[in-house]
């Protein structure tokens, strides 16, 4: 198991209780509040929070959030 | 050149109903991809469902004025060339 390591900071529910090492995790996605018919059909998602252009050379979301911010998906759990 | 602009007129409702039904049927198959893995989430599936409604009606509306969009929603009355002749998307005279 993971003894001393911490995971990062991810909305309550999205992780298992126990994580292992070496191994791969995708964190459940939680329900969040839709966009609207037309703009969810151009960014290609309803859900905000799987909006992710990609961005030339920087990492982390449009609104230039940092990864470990946006991991934290839509904070909540 | 009022029948031009009466029929542009006509392209341009024509062109905005579909894209009602393409906005709407996009958000419900999104939807329906997140019920797949949460399929009791009931906000998920009232959202779903809401979109369902918006395209079912702009679709009823759409086919009514300008033919099927699906083959099985082709009239009787004139028959299947309606279906087969008018211009395919991809074709130039439907854009």
């Amino acid at each position: 198991m993971l003894p001393d390591q911490t995971v990062p900071a991810a909305p309550q529910g999205t992780f298992p209780a126990k994580l292992s090492l070496a191994m791969a995790y995708v964190p459940y996605q939680c329900w969040e509040e839709p966009m609207s018919a037309q703009d969810a059909l151009e960014a290609g998602t309803v859900f905000p929070s799987l909006v992710k252009p990609f961005l030339m050379g920087k990492g982390g979301a449009a609104d230039g959030r940092d990864a470990a911010e946006v991991f934290g998906q839509n904070g909540k759990g | 050149m009022a029948e031009m602009r009466l029929k542009s007129l006509d392209k341009m409702e024509k062109d905005e109903l579909l894209r009602q039904v393409q906005m709407h049927q996009f958000s419900m198959h999104d939807l329906a991809l997140y019920l797949d893995t949460h399929p009791t989430d009931s906000e998920a599936l009232e959202a779903l469902l809401a979109h369902r409604e918006a395209c079912e009606r702009a679709s009823a509306i759409y086919v009514r004025r300008f033919g099927a969009l699906r083959k099985e929603q082709a009239e009787a009355e004139n028959g299947w060339a309606a279906w087969s002749n008018t211009p395919w998307p991809w074709e130039k005279e439907a854009n």
